[in-house]
């Protein structure tokens, strides 16, 4: 039985090196290394890759391209910038990409159930300079997202970091589910 | 530059190179803008959700690769519900001409936004010839 599984450490050893040396301070490497302590310690659960955490988000995120979550309530994908919306807890939390963006050139707004993201990204070339190749897109945008929850605006968070734009939108408390007591 | 059509979300670009990667997912081609100046080359890349120290630049036998690994802690416990992009680290690489000094070339990373300057060797750079 013990043989029909790779031991810990053979599974250490058969990483290529270049991962070794490229992912040595990479998270998945120190859970690699969780991992192999903890099989020291004799725990024998299902083996879950963590390499393949990635490949496990991408295929769940791929998996709700299709979703109808927001089915005629916001323009067909396509408009800049991109979000992405998540289930965090009872929470909503949307994801929005926008490298190189002035904090200051950015406007959200929340109204019940609506967010509007609205801005401008400015790329700036210096005179003089031939341009090779330009592959970013720049200019102003104005999105609208309207949700299918209502939204507290009152406690609804925007954080901007690694030009990634964060809303943490916290539903109403009307909005959430309550227990219902059964007498 | 305002243009007063509506922006389209660019789609991510897949990798599709010759090697096959050790981790089973998707990378993605960062965006780049390339430009040039009379002492020196920039390249500017795009890799947003990638902290500073996630990066990893090199130059190797000529080519500069630059790496991007996005944090993924970040995203656990976190359900889908509607999404219009995909996630996952980021590379790509250039091949440098003789004309850049490999030697000196300087990166500087600031709102998921990568700036290389590689500068020229001299020899490259554009000088007026006086006529006597």
């Amino acid at each position: 039985m013990q043989n029909f599984w790779h031991s810990p450490l053979d599974t250490a050893k058969r990483l290529p090196k270049s991962i070794h040396r490229k992912r040595a301070t990479s998270s998945t490497f120190v859970c690699v290394a969780r991992l192999v302590k903890a099989w020291g310690a004799n725990m024998i659960t299902t083996f879950s890759d963590p390499f393949e955490a990635l490949l496990n988000l991408q295929r769940a995120l791929d998996g709700r391209l299709a979703s109808d979550w927001l089915h005629d309530q916001t323009t067909s994908q396509g408009p800049f910038p991109p979000i992405n919306v998540f289930q965090q807890g009872e929470d909503i939390l949307a994801i929005i990409e926008l490298p190189g963006i002035d904090k200051n050139s950015l406007q959200v707004e929340a109204k019940e159930n609506t967010i509007r993201i609205a801005g401008q990204k400015a790329i700036a070339y210096p005179g003089g300079a031939s341009v090779h190749r330009r592959e970013r897109i720049f200019g102003a945008f104005d999105r609208t997202l309207s949700l299918p929850v209502a939204l507290d605006p009152e406690h609804i968070r925007a954080e901007y970091r690694d030009g990634i734009l964060a809303l943490h939108l916290p539903r109403s408390e009307r909005d959430r589910p309550r227990a219902i007591k059964i007498s | 530059m305002v243009s007063s059509q509506e922006l389209q979300a660019q789609k991510k670009r897949e990798i599709a190179g010759k090697e096959e990667t050790t981790i089973p997912a998707r990378l993605f081609v960062p965006a780049a803008d390339i430009y040039e100046a009379p002492d020196a080359l920039t390249v500017i890349l795009e890799m947003p959700g990638v902290e500073k120290s996630n990066v990893s630049i090199s130059v190797e036998d000529g080519v500069l690769s630059v790496e991007g690994r996005l944090d993924l802690s970040k995203y656990q416990g976190l359900q889908p519900l509607y999404t219009e992009y995909n996630i996952g680290h980021y590379s790509r690489s250039f091949r440098l001409s003789s004309k850049i000094d490999q030697s000196k070339i300087a990166a500087e990373m600031k709102d998921g936004v990568l700036s290389l300057q590689l500068p020229k060797v001299e020899q490259a750079k554009p000088r007026t010839i006086q006529i006597n």
